[in-house]
């Protein structure tokens, strides 16, 4: 199971790189396929890959790297709690792009919790949570 | 800006500093810094007040001599007398007419045979016979008279008997040009004291408040960044962060304040150290004393200002900092190394300029050494995060990146720590300095050291009275020069006494009129002690007779001892010799005998008690600056428990984050120890390098470096547990 936070919560001194590849590490993967994987990943999320701290990347792109560590271990299923929460329109579209593209390129669920009926428009089954309550599904 | 919105923005910044996180830790840091400051700011004023009431007071009690064919109406003089190597006055006195002055400090003049002690000889230990030793103590000398309440000074009148016995000066009164007496010819000058409070007090109480300012930055260096971006100005941001710290810095100078007030009212006695503060003096300087407090509270707020970050004024970038920019941080890493030269050559300045020199030099070269350390280990970091041995640990990784990214944090982690090895160290070196230059401790208290002491007197041969008042078993041999050569050095000691003295010191007994010559190497070793300062390594020639003075012009000089393995009452013998002898007679124990003064170890003892306030001080601060790195390092880590559910990386990064920067700190501290010290050390009188200590600074690190770790790891493991994800 992997999961992408509002804020991304990678750690800010990292460089994207070793934030994706800590997640395989610290799940006992060796470094060369760790960091290998990650690079891989990051690639194909277009974040690039250099050895700027995450502090100073975009919020896009930050998000995007939260999704790559969330994707490293190939979950079953990713969640993603307001992924798009904190991002302006052309980000929100590039990231809401690269989220829904990953079911079926992985083969994994997608869980998304968003504010954004643009966004939840792109899922499959969308359930509204009204008062902490499951209100019905369509 | 106007009264209402600083007002308005002082509110905003105490609610801001109580909410923040971290915020009661920095309230007691920020009391305690300035409390601390404060003390030692108060110390440094008492300090120069008791000074200057000591020397008021010493030269009040100065005789004016009577001048050529002026009527005298006292005969004064004193000497010197000894209680466990420490020596203290004597003043013998008579009055001559009815309106004789009484000296101050004395309620009335003594009749023939009576004495006034100070309290420190009258309540001084019974075995010392303080009370019986000069005559019949009669009352004590009123703090007046004294130089400080804890003087030893004794005022006696001889018996009409033995008052021709010693050479006295006619005096007419007090306050005049005439020779200082008592502690006051003992005493350091005082900017050796000021030196010493301001090195071992003022340095950690720096440390502390320093620590204190900066606990918590993080989260205000941030919110100061955002109200410059949203166009606050200077003047409103400095009213904020005062309105976060004017609370606990009042309390913190209120605090001191109350500390202070008893040692206005009554004489204080410091713990360990045997020193009495006399409140008379501090009352004298009350004003300068709230002065003192009141300027440690606006200091402390200054130094909260000039520590803001550089980030947030004009003109800086907000993006996180490189190590080694800032103004502050380039100026500390050029100067450590000069202030290291400086030590090493500032022996070639001249004696007086190379001491201040070398303090200086030392002090620098502690202060500024955390920005070294914090600038070498993120230099190290940031390769070390590159390497793939490094970059293969998840643990090693982060806490790399983590010190490469943030060098102050490591600064403020090992800055107590590195400013305690260099009090403690400087401690020692300066304790060992004075010590080398002070007597032998073992020979102060051998028993062997107690069972001989040198008699000098002006009588030409023993009394009855004398000999009668000696102690059980004790002997006497008079002693003497011989073979005076014509440059006045003397080529051999006589001694003389009846046959039964001198074969108690297993001397030969010749027959009247002749000597017998004794080697110095088969001498009693007390004699060789003993004598040595006057005779070296000279033969004795003994010779049988009476116990009296050997050259008649310098009186009468013997020694008076018991079997080696008894020590003998040499309060008994100082009574004796004083009372049936003369009233100036100096009898000085073999324990006591050297060149050397007791004083100045017993003076030097001031350097570890106020090292081991200084390092309590700054174990505090090192306390507040871990915890507050503990609590961002702990918010650094929580997203981890997003990845993993184990606790082992928390332990691990915080091993390397915490633990390995102070391990590093020690060894760096203990080496730069060993380097500064070396132009001091070595030679005779000079300090010894104590490996011992060094053992133990070491082994300190080591422990504290694992409480650290154990202490981080475990914070930093229980807050992911309660981690919620947030805005950043």
């Amino acid at each position: 199971m992997g999961m992408v936070f509002q804020f991304g919560e990678l750690l800010p001194e990292l460089s994207p790189v070793e934030n994706v590849a800590l997640a395989a590490l610290l799940d006992g993967t060796d470094r060369d396929r760790a960091y290998g994987e990650s690079r891989k990943l990051l690639d194909e999320l277009g974040v690039p890959v250099t050895d700027t701290a995450t502090s100073e990347l975009s919020g896009g792109e930050r998000q995007r790297v939260a999704v790559a560590r969330a994707l490293i271990g190939s979950p079953a299923l990713l969640l993603a709690d307001e992924p798009t929460g904190a991002l302006d329109e052309a980000s929100r579209d590039h990231v809401a792009d690269t989220l829904f593209a990953v079911p079926a390129a992985r083969g994994c669920g997608l869980l998304v919790v968003t504010h954004d009926p643009a966004v939840a428009n792109r899922a499959d089954r969308v359930m509204q949570l009204e008062q902490g309550a499951l209100a019905g599904a369509r | 800006m106007k009264r209402g919105q600083i007002h308005h923005m002082l509110r905003i910044g105490r609610a801001a500093g109580r909410t923040a996180e971290g915020g009661r830790a920095r309230f007691w840091a920020l009391l305690a810094g300035t409390a601390v400051v404060a003390v030692t700011l108060c110390s440094l004023v008492a300090t120069a007040a008791t000074w200057e009431g000591r020397e008021q007071r010493g030269a009040a009690r100065v005789p004016t001599l009577a001048d050529h064919g002026h009527q005298a109406s006292a005969l004064w003089s004193r000497y010197w007398d000894s209680y466990q190597g420490r020596q203290f006055t004597v003043v013998v006195i008579a009055p001559l007419t009815k309106d004789a002055p009484l000296p101050p400090g004395l309620a009335r003049w003594p009749a023939p045979g009576e004495v006034f002690l100070s309290p420190a000889l009258a309540e001084g230990p019974a075995s010392e016979d303080f009370t019986h030793r000069y005559g019949t103590t009669v009352g004590t000398v009123s703090a007046e008279g004294l130089a400080s309440p804890g003087e030893r000074l004794a005022y006696v009148r001889p018996t009409t008997a033995m008052l021709g016995t010693a050479r006295m000066e006619g005096i007419t009164g007090y306050g005049g040009p005439g020779p200082v007496f008592g502690d006051l010819r003992i005493v350091g000058p005082q900017s050796s004291m000021m030196a010493v409070i301001g090195v071992l007090l003022g340095l950690p109480a720096l440390g502390l408040a320093a620590a204190a300012a900066r606990m918590g930055a993080a989260g205000r260096d941030r919110r100061d960044a955002l109200l410059h971006t949203l166009g606050a100005g200077r003047a409103a941001r400095a009213w904020m962060d005062i309105g976060a710290a004017v609370r606990p810095v009042c309390i913190g100078a209120a605090l001191a304040a109350l500390f202070t007030v008893p040692f206005l009212l009554v004489d204080v006695q410091l713990p360990w150290i045997d020193y009495t503060l006399y409140a008379t003096d501090l009352r004298r300087v009350g004003a300068t004393l709230a002065a003192a407090v009141a300027v440690s509270a606006l200091g402390m707020l200054a130094l909260i200002l000039l520590l803001r970050p550089a980030a947030a004024r004009k003109g800086a970038s907000t993006r996180p900092r490189a190590a080694g920019s800032g103004l502050l941080r380039l100026l500390a890493l050029g100067s450590c190394p000069a202030f290291l030269v400086l030590a090493l050559t500032s022996r070639s300045f001249g004696a007086q300029r190379s001491a201040a020199a070398y303090l200086f030099a030392v002090v620098g070269a502690w202060v500024t050494l955390p920005w070294v350390i914090g600038w070498a280990a993120s230099r190290i970091s940031r390769r070390a995060a590159k390497s793939p041995h490094h970059s293969g640990a998840p643990a090693r990784l982060i806490a790399a990146r983590t010190t490469a990214a943030r060098p102050g944090m490591v600064v403020r982690l090992v800055a107590a720590m590195i400013i305690a090895i260099g009090v403690i160290g400087q401690t020692q070196i300066i304790t060992s300095l004075l010590f080398a230059r002070s007597g032998d401790e073992e020979q102060l208290n051998s028993a062997q050291g107690r069972s001989m002491a040198l008699v000098q007197t002006s009588a030409i041969r023993l009394t009855d009275a004398f000999t009668a008042a000696l102690p059980e078993g004790a002997h006497t041999v008079a002693i003497g020069t011989g073979n005076i050569q014509p440059d006045g050095s003397s080529a051999s000691r006589v001694l003389q006494a009846p046959c039964s003295d001198l074969r108690a010191l297993r001397l030969p007994c010749p027959p009247a009129g002749q000597e017998a010559t004794v080697p110095y190497g088969e001498l009693d070793k007390r004699l060789r002690v003993s004598g040595y300062q006057t005779f070296g390594q000279t033969p004795a020639a003994v010779r049988t007779g009476p116990v009296s003075a050997i050259n008649r012009a310098e009186g009468l000089q013997a020694v008076v001892f018991t079997d080696l393995d008894k020590p003998m009452d040499i309060p008994a013998v100082k009574r004796a010799a004083h009372l049936h002898l003369s009233v100036k007679a100096l009898t000085e124990p073999v324990a006591e005998d050297g060149a050397k003064s007791f004083t100045v170890g017993y003076q030097s003892r001031w350097i570890p008690f106020l090292g081991t306030i200084g390092t309590l001080v700054l174990l505090t601060a090192m306390a507040l600056a871990a915890l507050s790195e503990f609590l961002r390092y702990a918010q650094t880590l929580a997203p981890i428990t997003v990845l993993t559910g184990r606790s082992q990386v928390f332990h691990t990064t915080a091993f390397w984050c915490l633990g390995v920067p102070l391990l590093g700190a020690g060894a760096v501290g203990a080496f730069v120890h060993v380097v500064l010290v070396q132009p001091v050390t070595g030679g005779e009188s000079g300090a010894t390098l104590s490996w011992d200590l060094i053992t133990a600074v070491l082994t300190a690190t080591g422990l504290l470096a694992a409480a650290a770790t154990a202490a981080g790891g475990s914070t930093a493991a229980r807050r992911a547990l309660t981690w919620r994800p947030r805005a950043d």
